[in-house]
Parts: C-alpha cells; structure tokens; sequence
C-alpha cells in the first residue's frame, strides 16, 4: 500500500512537471542566445565599449545621438527604406501575381510550384555570387545586353543608382518566393463556390478579385508583408558580397552598415544602438501588421 | 477481475461542476451501461475512471485500491473509444500489441497473444494492413482487440458503436455482449442510445446533469422508471407524458376520466400528477369512448405503426401492430390501459407508487 | 474543381501562362546562367550563349580537388546535421509542450516565434561576440552549433506545433492507457504520425544552417573553420582575376545538395510550411 502510495505520488509529480521540462530545452537555448543578445544589446548602446580600452563608462544616449547625427547612418536609413520599400512594393506584385497564376492553372501546377520555390533555398552568398556574375565587369551579360540596346555600357554594379537597384532584385528574387507560397497558401483555402456565386452574380474577373480574392487573403497579405520588410531590413547575407556596400556607401544597408561600425570600425556601442534601432523599426511594423491581420480577422 | 466503486465523486471544470457526489458500486464480472443524454457526464465519468480525467472530489476505488492519484497505465484498465483512437502508422498486429510492447512483454508472448485476440476477432488475415486499409467494422475490432489482448481487469467503452452504420451497430452489439460473456470482465459502456443501453447492459446507470437518475436492471428501469426524466428517456418511442388529476376512483387526462379497473393504485395521491403511458398502451378507438384529437401523422413501420395525435395543445404517440384504416385527420379517441400507467408526483417528478 | 467547369475565357488564360512563364524563367534564369558558365572556359565564357558548344566538368573537378574544400565541405555537412538533429530533438519536446500545454501562453509563443524573425541575425553577432570569446568559444563547432540551433528552433517549433495539434487527443488517450509514458507517447505515437512535418522542420533547418553565413563569418577565423557559403564569399573576395566559371561551379556545388533534398520532398516542404503559415 505505501509503494502504491508513492508510486501515485511520483505519477502526480511527473504530470505536474511535465509541460516544463518539456518547454525549457527550447525556451532556455531561444532566451539563452536570443534574449540575452537582445538585453546585452540594449545595454551596450548605453555604454562606451572600447576594445583597447578598459572601462566601460555609462554614456547613456549618446550613442544614439551620435548616431542620429553621423552622415553615415543617415545615409544607411535612407537606402535601408528605399531598398525595403522598392523590394515590398515589387515583391509584393510579383508574388502575388506568382500566387494567383499558380492557383489558376490545372496543367503541370505542382511542377510550376516547385520551381517557383528554388530560390529560397538558395543561400544568400551563392545568390550574391550569381547575381553579381549577371552585372560584374565589361563583359557582364546585362552589361552586354544594355550595350547592346544602345545604353550604358558601364558596368552596373559600378554605378550607384543602379547598384541600389540591382541588389533590390537580388534581394526580391530571393525573398519574393516565400511571400507567393504564403499567398499561394491563403488562395487554396478560398472557397471555389464564392467565385461561382459571383458570377452568377453577375461579377466581372476584376471586380472578384476586388471583392472577394483580397478580403479573403488580407491576413495572408499581412503575413507576406511581414516577412518581405523584416527579411529586407535584416538582409545581410546578399549585400556584403554583393556590393559589400558600394560603391562609395550607395548600397550601405543598414545591416551592413552595422557590422562595418563594429566589426571594421571596432566601434561596438554605436553597432549594438543600431541593432536596436532596426530592432525597434520591425517592432513597430510588426504591431502594425499584426493589427491589421487581427482586424481583418474579427471582421470576418 | 476487479471491482469498481466510485463514493462521493466529483468533477467540476471551475465553478462548472459537472459531476456532483456521485455513489457507484460495479460488482466483479458486471457489464453496466452509463447511459444519458451528451452532457450529462457519462464520458466524463468513465474517463476518470479510465484516468484521464483528474477526480476533483471523493473515491474511486478498482477492487480495493484507491486510484485518484494513479496513472492511467497503472490502472490496469483497458478502453476502447469512440473513433478508435488506433496509431495510423502502425499495423494492426503492431496497434493490439502496443500495451504489450510497452509493458515489456517478452516478444515471442506478445505474438502469442496478439494472434489469440486475432483469431476471437476474425481479424488474422488483416494482421499485417495499416488501420487506413479497413472499413469501420474492422477498425472497430481492431480497438476491441487492443483492448482484450492485455487481459485487463477493466474495460472502459467509450460509445465505441456510435461511428458504425445502423446494421453493423446491431452485429457489433450481439459480438460485443458474446465477448464478454465469453471473458467475464468487469465492463463499463457509455452510450447516448437508449437501445444500446437495453440490449446490452447487466445494469444500467441513467444520467442527468451529472446525477444519476436510477441504476437497475434494463428491465426494471423500463417497467419503474423511477421520474419522469427517466421515463421519457427510456424506451423508444418514447413514453407520453401528461398531466392529469387521480383520486382514488380513477384518473382524468384531458376531461376524460377513466377508472383504475382493479389496477391498484395508492390511495394517497397528490391532486397533480403526470401520467406516462407507453405507445403500446394507448388504444385507438371512436372518438366519443376516449381522450379525442386528431390524427397528426402516420408513419408505417411493416410490422407496426407509430402514430402521432393532437390532443388539446400536446401530442401523443400511439403504437399499433393491427392494420387500421385510420387516414390523417381522422378523429379518434385515445384509451390508456389504466394497469399499464406510470405516475408521478408533479412537483417533484418523482414516481409514485 | 473538376476540370468540366467552364474555363476561363482565352484571353485570361494567355495572359496567367504569360506570367507564369516569365516568372519562372525569373526565378531559375540566374541559376541556369551560373550553371551555363559553370561548363564553360574562361575564354569561351562570355562568346557563348546559354548552351555551351564544349561543355566540361572541368571546372567541377576543380572545385573538389581546390585547397580545402574537403574540409569545408565537412563542416557545412557536420555543422548542419548536428544542428538540424538538435533542433529537431529540443523542437519536438518543445512543440509538443506548447501544443498540449501550454496554449494559455499563446503570448509567450508569441514572442518565442516572432522575436527571432524580428532580430536581424547579423546584429546578434555585436552583443553575442566578446562573450563568445570570453568563454574561449571563438572558432568551435560548439558555437556554431549552439547558434545555429537556436535560430532554428523557433521556425521548426511553429511548424510542428500545427502537426501536433492535428493528431487526435485520443491517441495519445490510447498510448496512456496501453502503458506508454509521455515520452513513449511522444515519440512512439506523435512524431511518427507527424512525420511530413518532421521532414518539413528537419529540411528546414537543415537549409538554414546549410547557407548560414554571418555566424560563420564572425565566430570563426581559421581557414579550418569555414564552411562553403564563407569559402565562396572569401573566393569571390580576394580574386585578382575573378575566375567565373570556377566560382559559378563552387556555387552550382553548394545548392546542389539542398536543392536535391527539397526535390525529394517539395510535397511535405510545401504543405508544411503552408499549413504552418496558414495557422
């Protein structure tokens, strides 16, 4: 009786238990590495870190303030939104346009579906590297092609509007996939029978997709929306080998511009206060999109 | 084999109790049937029985070892659900020997064991398919199997018939009742279906809100229904159920008043009662002999006819195995066999006897 | 749909094949082109078009015998199935806590998810490194592993959790009663009928360690170390005289194996990362 006692004890203890030992591997590593990047960050836009230098005085906000008023970093926001802006403005169209033909089509579909994905699986360096093979030197095939057409026959990636430009389609060939499955997903859980009802509704194509394909996908819109403007502001991998920032400072993304304050410029404080920078802009577009997709979701 | 007794039980999610101080003994060997409409907290006993659910209050006892605290896997109980619950991934001969398997049984045993429940259940030829390859039926016997090939002192039924089309639901019902005739193990079957309940059940539980209504025989609870609850739930069609007046010379239902015929009725009677006659007590006759209404609608089953009767505001449901040229519309008069009345006190609804 | 319906008039289905066209040719032209100049020479790399006239492996072969590449290739491969088989271990039990227990901590989970996919992975590169180094952990496999795991675990964490919550309470009821404790249940009932979203969550990781490159770039500094996405970096930096055709076959190299992986499973991968998306 007093084993079968204990052993009902142990069994209680063990169901108690149970969700916690089984949420803190995942939780303590995410914390562990994430968080404390996260809180260490903070903290260290606050102080002035010096790596010769012992010491670390607390300076408060001029880190930011230095920051805010340093030419870089203007410049690095300012390409930072038109890069972001143009990939979500194009990658946007794009995949949506991707989304809706793919869930249009009968024939071969899950081929054109598997296709549509390949560049999501390819890493940022190997992308940069192909990309940079499309407009690199004199005999670049675009360079080629634009001389051709009678236009420049500068290298691209040699000019700074046009760098801008190239590593925003770099950028949009790379993300823009991820964006359409998303879509592609909120398209197949509409329900044929709206579109038939439309019709006999008398609704032309356009005004369907007007009134029923988008309110239909706006959280799957969101969600896309979401993953292009983070993915961009964070993108790191295709910049640096790239253009690795140039010419000049014309394609300094954010990112970029971080870890060349602190890694190039050992300048840490200043890197850590733009890491909470960017932080605090996907924050606020996150809340925004967030609420956008909750509201759209109520209405429904 | 193993005695279940549950004293005082409670389960409450919250301020929702949803079981209130329940009291049952299930003897070694007994096959009961907790039956009740869904929500009234058949499923949630059983499976606190089962130990899947946590006891919020009271005992529930398997022989003579209290088991609130233990393990579902160390009750020694054995269950079997409503939609099978059977692994899709594995094969049937791996889905019965996975208790087996668990409790580290010797391999060469489990086989042993796995292929004796196989052939009670005709499932041998089907040992080595996934459940996706079997039809209902034989799912349904697979979970049986899985159930039985651990030799547990319990076995807990979950409305295991409910997912199977009408004429299976009566094979499975007979195989089940053989089956356990044929083990003897102490069984507890949840159903919603009153027939189910009638068929099968050594004893039966009626449930309501959490209460237990009457525990007894099949037989018993249908001829003494012990309120009205009961009386309106078990049997099909149901019972009809009035108010009327009685005193001691007889019973007025609807203006009518009929005599007790040497039916002997308690002398002391509340002034309101409910009535409750069976279907196959009401006799249809000429309007001026009985409670007069209107025929609502027919509907012809072969063998008998159920008919429904408007009288007043209420209707009443009148079973028949004659051929009647009654027609829609017709007025007719409604006579109870007075021997054959249930009756219950109006405010409490509690039968009178 | 069945394909009896009336179908869409021929003008719209010109203009939906039109794009589909162009926008696939979009998204595998730049691949096709690296692949192109792969086979070719230096000389003939820019006089030939997309079909090469002499194509040779050559360059291929250069790849496999260049100073390294064994060992970076080891790293890529040892780097990413350790981490994916990590991720995959702390994803289940993790998923599995939230998807059973603790969905009253939907804020939590959140965070848990959304948090990763909001920090730019370069920037935790400023805070993380001097502690790195303080703990003598610069150029390991240790932090790499750690790293990478922990950016992964979210992703695989949300992607389970939709497949866990698809598998029938009663199951796991069953397992219970048969005798399985919850680790039993776990991985003897949950994962084996979740296994599209186990392939999903396991490619996925993979990928993602496989293609890594800031971590790499910043905790590591030994020429051991590098794993192929640095090695192409660092080749296609420090060339004089950039050799095309030998770094279009370095990168050919590098997506073919994931790309494989995906093709085998592009089903599963789809499904699952729609299912999870969708939720």
């Amino acid at each position: 009786m007093a084993d079968t006692v204990k052993r009902a004890f142990r069994d209680q203890l063990i169901e108690r238990m149970t969700p916690y030992i089984l949420l803190f591997p995942a939780i303590a590593l995410v914390a562990a590495v994430l968080g404390y990047a996260v809180v260490r960050g903070v903290m260290m836009s606050f102080y002035q870190i010096e790596v010769w230098e012992p010491g670390q005085p607390f300076v408060g906000l001029r880190n930011y303030k230095d920051l805010f008023g340093s030419s870089g970093f203007r410049n690095s926001l300012a390409i930072s939104l038109i890069f972001v802006g143009a990939t979500i403005a194009i990658g946007l169209v794009m995949s949506l346009v991707h989304a809706l033909v793919l869930n249009q089509i009968k024939f071969a579909r899950a081929f054109f579906r598997a296709i549509a994905l390949i560049p999501y699986l390819v890493s940022g360096v190997a992308t940069a590297v192909m990309w940079r093979f499309l407009f690199t030197g004199d005999n670049a095939i675009v360079t080629q092609i634009s001389g051709a057409l009678g236009l420049s026959t500068v290298s691209w990636l040699a000019d700074p509007d046009k760098a801008l430009m190239v590593i925003t389609m770099a950028n949009v060939w790379f993300i823009a996939p991820f964006a359409t499955l998303i879509l592609l997903a909120g398209l197949q859980t509409i329900d044929p029978e709206l579109y038939a009802a439309a019709d006999i509704d008398g609704a032309s194509g356009f005004q369907k997709f007007i009134h029923i394909t988008i309110p239909s996908i706006i959280p799957m819109l969101s969600l896309a929306l979401m993953w292009l403007s983070f993915a961009s502001f964070n993108m790191f991998d295709i910049v640096l080998p790239l253009t690795g920032g140039g010419p000049g400072r014309s394609t300094e993304v954010l990112a970029v511009y971080m870890y060349q304050l602190a890694f190039r410029d050992l300048n840490y404080s200043t890197g850590a206060a733009v890491m909470i920078v960017i932080l605090v802009i996907n924050m606020a577009l996150s809340a925004v999109f967030l609420r956008a997709a909750g509201r759209a979701q109520n209405d429904k | 084999m193993a005695s279940v007794t549950l004293s005082g039980l409670k389960k409450s999610y919250g301020a929702v109790e949803v079981i209130q101080n329940l009291d049952l003994e299930i003897a070694d060997g007994e096959f009961v049937v907790l039956v009740g409409p869904s929500g009234c907290g058949k499923s949630t006993l059983l499976r606190m029985v089962a130990g899947l659910e946590r006891i919020s209050g009271g005992e529930a006892r398997i022989d003579d070892k209290v088991v609130n605290n233990v393990a579902a896997k160390n009750r020694d109980i054995a269950m079997v659900f409503q939609n099978y619950a059977l692994y899709p991934h594995k094969t049937v001969r791996q889905n019965i020997g996975f208790s087996l398997q668990m409790r580290k049984t010797p391999k060469a045993e489990i086989e042993k064991r796995v292929n004796e429940a196989a052939e009670l259940l005709a499932l041998t030829p089907l040992l080595d398919r996934t459940p996706r390859a079997l039809s209902g039926g034989q799912r349904q016997r697979v979970a049986m199997g899985r159930a039985i090939v651990r030799d547990p002192s319990v076995f807990l039924f979950d409305e295991p018939l409910s997912n199977l089309d009408a004429k299976l639901r009566v094979e499975m019902r007979a195989q089940i009742k053989a089956l356990h005739r044929r083990l003897g193990a102490t069984s507890i079957y949840v159903t919603h279906d009153q027939v189910e309940a009638m068929t099968m059940g050594d004893k039966v539980v009626v449930m309501r809100d959490g209460n237990i209504q009457q525990v007894g025989r099949p037989i018993d609870v249908y001829d003494r229904p012990q309120n009205v609850f009961v009386a309106g739930f078990i049997g099909s069609p149901s019972m009809n159920l009035i108010p009327a007046k009685a005193d001691g010379t007889g019973i007025t239902i609807s203006g009518k008043t009929f005599g007790w015929n040497g039916a002997d009725f308690p002398s002391k009677l509340p002034s309101e009662v409910i009535c409750g006659i069976r279907p196959e007590n009401l006799r249809l006759g000429s309007p001026e002999k009985g409670i007069e209404g209107i025929v609502e609608t027919i509907e012809p089953m072969g063998g008998e006819t159920i008919a429904s009767v408007s009288v007043g505001d209420t209707n009443l449901t009148v079973l028949y195995r004659d051929r009647r040229p009654v027609a829609l519309g017709d007025k007719v008069g409604l006579t109870p066999q007075t021997d054959a009345l249930h009756l219950f006190d109006a405010q409490t609804e509690q039968r009178i006897s | 749909m069945t394909n009896d319906q009336m179908s869409s008039p021929l003008s719209t289905r010109v203009i939906a094949w039109s794009a589909l066209i162009l926008l696939t040719i979009w998204a595998v032209l730049p691949i096709v082109w690296s692949f192109s100049a792969s086979l070719k020479t230096p000389l003939t790399l820019y006089s030939e078009g997309f079909i090469p006239e002499n194509p040779t492996l050559d360059n291929y072969g250069r790849v496999l015998s260049s100073d390294g590449f064994a060992q970076y290739l080891a790293n890529s491969l040892y780097l990413s199935v350790t981490s994916t088989v990590l991720t995959l271990f702390i994803s289940v039990l993790g998923a599995y806590g939230f998807a059973r227990y603790a969905f009253a901590w939907r804020h939590i989970l959140l965070l848990f998810i959304l948090v990763p996919r909001i920090l730019p992975r370069a920037s935790l590169i400023i805070p993380l490194y001097d502690v790195i180094a303080a703990l003598d952990l610069l150029d390991t496999y240790t932090v790499l592993i750690i790293t990478y795991t922990a950016t992964a675990v979210p992703m695989a964490t949300w992607i389970l959790i939709g497949f866990f919550q698809a598998v029938p309470i009663e199951l796991e009821e069953a397992a219970a009663i048969d005798g399985a404790s919850i680790w039993q249940r776990i991985w003897k009932v949950v994962v084996p009928i979740s296994l599209p979203g186990m392939v999903t969550a396991g490619i996925l990781s993979l990928r993602e360690a496989w293609n890594e490159f800031p971590f790499v770039l910043a905790f590591t500094s030994s020429g051991d170390m590098r794993t192929l996405p640095y090695q192409l970096y660092a080749m296609r930096d420090n060339m004089g005289l950039t050799d095309w055709p030998l770094i279009n076959a370095f990168t050919i190299t590098t997506i073919i194996p994931i790309l494989i992986l995906y093709l085998l499973f592009e089903r599963q991968i789809v499904s699952g990362l729609t299912s999870g998306a969708v939720k």
